[in-house]
């Protein structure tokens, strides 16, 4: 029988509210079983160690099926539940066990026996042997010093993290397969090997790290249809059948492709399940859902389903998202806030060809975006010219519940950017959004879209300090000379690209370092195994298995301070001379304290970032102009081209405190700019300029990403009105060739009422630059950086 | 050729259909108690203060010519609006930019080039340029040509007018706008004058006329404002005021808001209405249904 809508929304609103019963929570029995797997093991190769401690935890972890779910499972025991890796967060685990369950952003519960056995039995066999201690081994002395002041160039996520940057083969591997299916391709390439080939040694021991995992996959299926077995006892009559549909369809995919939709959903979400098994990463994501799905959605519907059953297993799938947890240590939670994983499902654009991928799935999935509303998936879509209005609207549709979902994407922008990284045109239109912005080959690619965050304010700061860090008093940056000296704008701003263009190179070293470090320690066989090209080849991701190899991405933080600030100092020191630069220099040290009138002509009589104003537009330029081809210059491992990126997830509110005042007027400690978006307040010409001036970025340049928010208050959006100047307002986004927007739809009084209520408030989602997060969840600083930005009220 | 323009605002969203770029212009014969953009009213640039931003550094005070500005116990800078004519010496010299001149001469070139730089936006959104102010009318020769250099680059044009001018104003720049909102505020001629500083008779009678002569629909607008129109007695006098109009015409209900209260202060003058609060949403929904009663095929809506 067919669910009504009434059932399908009260499902998930059950489900909604069993979420919010959990609070986020630490699950060490990974730890416990890979500690033991590693001991056994000592004598093998790592590849191999990681794939038995992958399989072990499937053999061993809690099985957990909540009342009213359809999909099910978890990396950890229970939903929301943090499955520790040790091997990459040993030591910051240890040191914060005490306190990770009271800190102020992104708290774990943990309890006392969970402490004990940490201590006691995972902490000392992991000492000295996490990419941790790699990393403060082998990094150069003069990076790492760079690094441990923390906030002018922060990498934690690749030594914290496993790369998560990924699209897996959905297509190409895991939906016609099936986990016997990856089995047996690596069993015969097993069974046709000449060893006097020496470096078929190493592709032995890939291949059989890709048996082992899929032995891993499969018994956690059958475990999982073991249990909704065992729960049909007892069970009501209708929670029977759905028990009985689990079973069915664990067991179906333990071994065999997929058949039916729920199956597909079902394999789906245990290939994310085992990804987060294998690593603690952000931006595992699951791409373009809608056309993947299609086939299985048709069959379906042919086979008698309606689409309310379709809408009930997505929205299921929807709510499972959330569950998965990035976990972070207290300070780098600050970058990454909000328990998010930035899964990101891409839906509509293009097909392979250039033809419209718009399908029912899609806008049922858009659908389920607006039914659920909950952090994750990261909801994103890819638009053209040539999707239809209908799809138009139905975006503007999800922009108007306030979720800050859709993501929105140009899909001829993230074609160019694929373009520029190599991919041939008959396949770079399948390209992907992962993470926040960042455009990848789904399932063909190894693209470190992160590798940490620079500071653009930092280097701003050192060109008005002749290179020192004013928080820390510490020489980080060049030394330029005191800027007193520099005579005109020319000198000024040759010393600020010099100081850019030292922090790029130190933070390239920073990235070599990282990426030897996972060449060496971190082979992943369950990321390696669901990419195309590494099963081919025999080899690891880290290895240069995947087809292609880009990155990492080099992301700067602090878009708008940069630009402000340099048509600051031109309009206002140089072309006016209306104050001189060692005043200026004075004023930064003193944080503007006495040197107010000047800190008033910075703010409000310079050019500013986002007005479509030509000499703030030109200053972006010239930043652009040297980031871009410093970066063009840069290789990593393999061979990959780096990426610059203009994305801050939310880092843009610690790096702001690693930042002394600005020319552009703003204070120490502020925020920076978030993304490519105009300062906080300083876009006083409305939304209409601030795209015009995006629209003068080479996005397809910065190919690791762009981002851009938007708020807008709620009678912006709302009605038919608001539906068609949603939609209006984004085919100027085409035409103008930006790669990103979001929209923040919000007013500030519901979220003063949210800080001072937080209980009220638990699901209330607000952007928070290139991903939604529950704005009670947020640490305080950053809610004030929301309620800064401009609100579009008319 | 030059306007004095109080403002212009991107990605209005009032102001007509679609995207728009509304012109403000300054300056206008009526003196509405209501009135939410009272820095229009005057002809020429006007000292605005923003208490909040005020540095306290007194040096207004020793830039004025003619002594209008002296400090207050707080060291606030206090105006004397008797004295002060507008010269803008002390907001030039105002580093914390507390005080502001509003209202700038623009050339039609510079206009243009505002409002042409939203070209995307109108074509994807059916949007355009709309003139306001203020009265559009009183600056009519430029208001003409604007809108004339618009519709050569293919821009949809708007204005709203309160109707207060020669016909011949009205009628010139009607046949270069492709939207026209003209308000009625009162049907009663000494009402209309006690409330807007001006009698009726002569915009009814420019109506009349322009309805006849306009071969486009003209838009009505009442703005509903509480004690003042928007009584049963005033609604029915009005409906049937209207209705006794011939030609191509619908009426838009404009609720009473009071989002320009503080800009009074800033210019240093009194709010004539205080604390009226805007009218119920039931009270709005009553005066709609009274004035479609009356007004029979005549369409009437409220956007609110």
């Amino acid at each position: 029988m067919s669910v009504t809508e009434k059932m399908r929304l009260d499902r998930i609103k059950r489900l909604k509210a069993q979420f919010f019963l959990h609070r986020p929570c630490v699950c060490i029995e990974g730890a416990l079983s890979k500690t033991e797997v590693f001991k056994e093991t000592e004598s093998e190769p790592m590849i191999i160690r990681r794939a038995k401690a992958f399989r072990r935890h499937c053999e061993t972890k809690t099985i957990t099926i909540q009342p009213d779910e359809l999909i099910v499972g978890n990396a950890g025991a229970v939903a929301r539940s943090i499955h520790v890796n040790p091997e990459l967060s040993n030591i910051w685990f240890y040191e914060e066990l005490d306190t990770m369950s009271t800190r102020p952003q992104d708290p774990y519960q943990i309890t006392e026996e969970q402490k004990r056995q940490y201590r006691e039995v995972v902490y000392p066999y992991w000492k000295g042997k996490t990419l941790r201690d790699f990393w403060n081994a082998r990094a150069p002395q003069d990076v790492r010093e760079l690094v441990a002041v923390g906030g002018v160039v922060d990498n934690d996520v690749k030594i914290e993290c496993t790369p998560g940057d990924m699209v897996p083969a959905l297509q190409q591997i895991i939906l016609p397969l099936g986990f016997d299916g990856i089995r047996r391709q690596a069993e015969e390439h097993l069974a046709n090997l000449d060893y006097n080939h020496i470096e078929n040694f190493a592709r032995r021991d890939f291949w059989r790290s890709v048996i082992i995992c899929c032995e891993g996959f499969s018994i956690l299926c059958e475990r999982h249809a073991d249990m909704a077995r065992a729960l049909q006892e007892g069970a009501g009559e209708q929670r029977r059948d759905d028990l009985r549909r689990i079973e069915n369809a664990c067991r179906a995919i333990a071994h065999n492709p997929p058949r039916t939709f729920h199956e597909a959903m079902q394999l789906v979400y245990f290939v994310f399940v085992g990804l987060f098994i294998e690593g603690n990463a952000g931006g595992y994501s699951p791409g373009l859902l809608d056309q993947y799905l299609l086939p299985y959605y048709e069959r379906e519907r042919a086979a008698g389903a309606t689409d309310e059953d379709i809408l009930e297993l997505i929205e299921c799938f929807y709510v499972k998202t959330g569950e998965q947890i990035w976990y972070w240590n207290e300070p780098a939670a600050r970058h990454y806030s909000g328990f998010c994983a930035f899964q990101n499902i891409a839906l509509g654009g293009l097909d392979t060809y250039g033809r419209d991928a718009v399908n029912p799935l899609t806008y049922l999935m858009l659908q389920a975006g607006i039914d659920v509303q909950m952090v994750q998936p990261s909801l994103s879509v890819r638009i053209s010219k040539k999707n239809p209005e209908a799809f138009f609207l139905k975006v503007a549709e999800l922009v108007q519940t306030g979720s800050g979902f859709p993501a929105i994407f140009s899909d001829d922008v993230g074609y160019k950017m694929l373009l520029k990284k190599g991919i041939p045109a008959h396949l770079a239109r399948d390209w992907a959004p992962i993470g926040c912005v960042e455009a990848q080959l789904a399932g063909r690619h190894y693209q470190w879209s992160s590798a940490g965050h620079y500071n653009l304010g930092s280097v701003v700061e050192f060109v008005m300090t002749n290179g020192v860090h004013l928080k820390s008093g510490k020489k980080l940056g060049l030394e330029t000379g005191d800027p007193a000296t520099f005579t005109t704008f020319e000198q000024f701003r040759d010393a600020l690209f010099a100081q850019l263009r030292h922090l790029l190179h130190q933070f390239s070293v920073s990235q070599n370092v990282l990426e030897e470090l996972h060449y060496q320690y971190l082979p992943n066989p369950v990321a390696s195994m669901f990419t195309v090209g590494c099963m081919e080849k025999g080899l690891d991701l880290t290895h240069g298995g995947a087809e292609f190899n880009t990155g990492p991405g080099m992301n700067g933080n602090g878009v708008g301070d940069f630009v402000d600030s340099l048509a600051a100092v031109k309009k206002i020191i140089y072309d006016e001379k209306r104050f001189s630069m060692a005043d200026l220099a004075a004023a930064i040290r003193a944080d503007f304290q006495g040197y107010e009138a000047l800190q008033r002509a910075l703010e409000e009589d310079a050019p500013k970032w986002g007005n479509n104003d030509p000499e703030a537009d030109e200053a972006m330029i010239a930043m652009c102009d040297v980031i871009i081809r410093e970066i063009d210059t840069y290789r990593g491992k393999l061979g990959n081209h780096k990426l610059p990126a203009l994305y801050p997830v939310s880092s843009n509110v610690p790096q702001g405190m690693a930042v002394a005042a600005l020319p552009s007027g703003r204070k120490a400690g502020r925020p920076l700019a978030d993304g490519c978006s105009p300062s906080q307040g300083r876009d006083h010409m409305g939304p209409t300029a601030v795209l015009q001036s995006l629209g003068k970025l080479p996005h397809e340049c910065i190919d690791g990403g762009t981002l851009l928010n938007i708020k807008f208050t709620p009678p912006v959006v709302q009605g038919k009105e608001g539906l068609a100047r949603i939609s209006a307002f984004l085919k100027t986004f085409l035409d103008l060739d930006v790669f990103h927007v979001q929209f923040n739809v919000v007013g500030h009084e519901i979220l003063r009422c949210a800080q001072k209520n937080p209980e009220e408030y638990k699901s209330l989602l607000v952007r928070v630059a290139g991903y939604s997060a529950y704005f009670v969840e947020l640490s305080k600083e950053i809610q004030e950086d929301i309620l800064s930005r401009t609100a579009h009220e008319l | 050729m030059k306007a004095i323009i109080e403002n212009i605002q991107h990605f209005s969203l009032h102001d007509g259909p679609g995207t728009r770029t509304t012109v403000f212009f300054k300056g206008c014969p009526l003196r509405c108690l209501w009135c939410s953009n009272p820095a229009t009213q005057h002809f020429g640039a006007e000292l605005m203060q923003k208490a909040d931003k005020c540095l306290r550094c007194g040096a207004c005070v020793a830039v004025c010519p003619r002594q209008a500005v002296s400090l207050s116990s707080e060291g606030l800078p206090q105006i004397d609006r008797e004295r002060c004519v507008n010269c803008g010496l002390c907001a030039a010299s105002c580093p914390g930019r507390a005080l502001m001149m509003v209202g700038q001469e623009y050339t039609l070139e510079a206009v243009m080039a505002s409002v042409s730089a939203d070209m995307l936006f109108y074509r994807n959104s059916g949007g355009g340029v709309t003139l306001s102010g203020g009265e559009v009318l009183s600056q009519c020769d430029f208001a003409v040509a604007l809108c004339d250099q618009c519709h050569a680059l293919g821009i949809q044009t708007a204005i709203e007018t309160s109707g207060s001018a020669p016909y011949e104003a009205l009628h010139r720049l009607s046949a270069v706008t492709d939207i026209l909102f003209m308000d009625i505020k009162h049907a009663d001629d000494a009402e209309h004058k006690r409330l807007t500083g001006v009698g009726n008779k002569p915009i009814l009678s420019n109506l009349a006329r322009l309805l006849h002569e306009r071969n486009k629909p003209v838009h009505v607008r009442l703005p509903l404002i509480p004690g003042c129109n928007d009584s049963d007695d005033h609604l029915a006098a009005y409906a049937t005021l209207l209705a006794g109009m011939e030609g191509c015409f619908d009426l838009e209900v404009l609720p009473y808001h009071r989002l320009g209260k503080n800009k009074y202060a800033m210019l240093g003058r009194e709010y004539a209405l205080g604390d009226t609060p805007p009218p119920q949403k039931e009270h709005v929904a009553h005066a709609v249904s009274v004035l479609r009663r009356r007004l029979g095929h005549i369409p009437v809506f409220c956007a609110a």
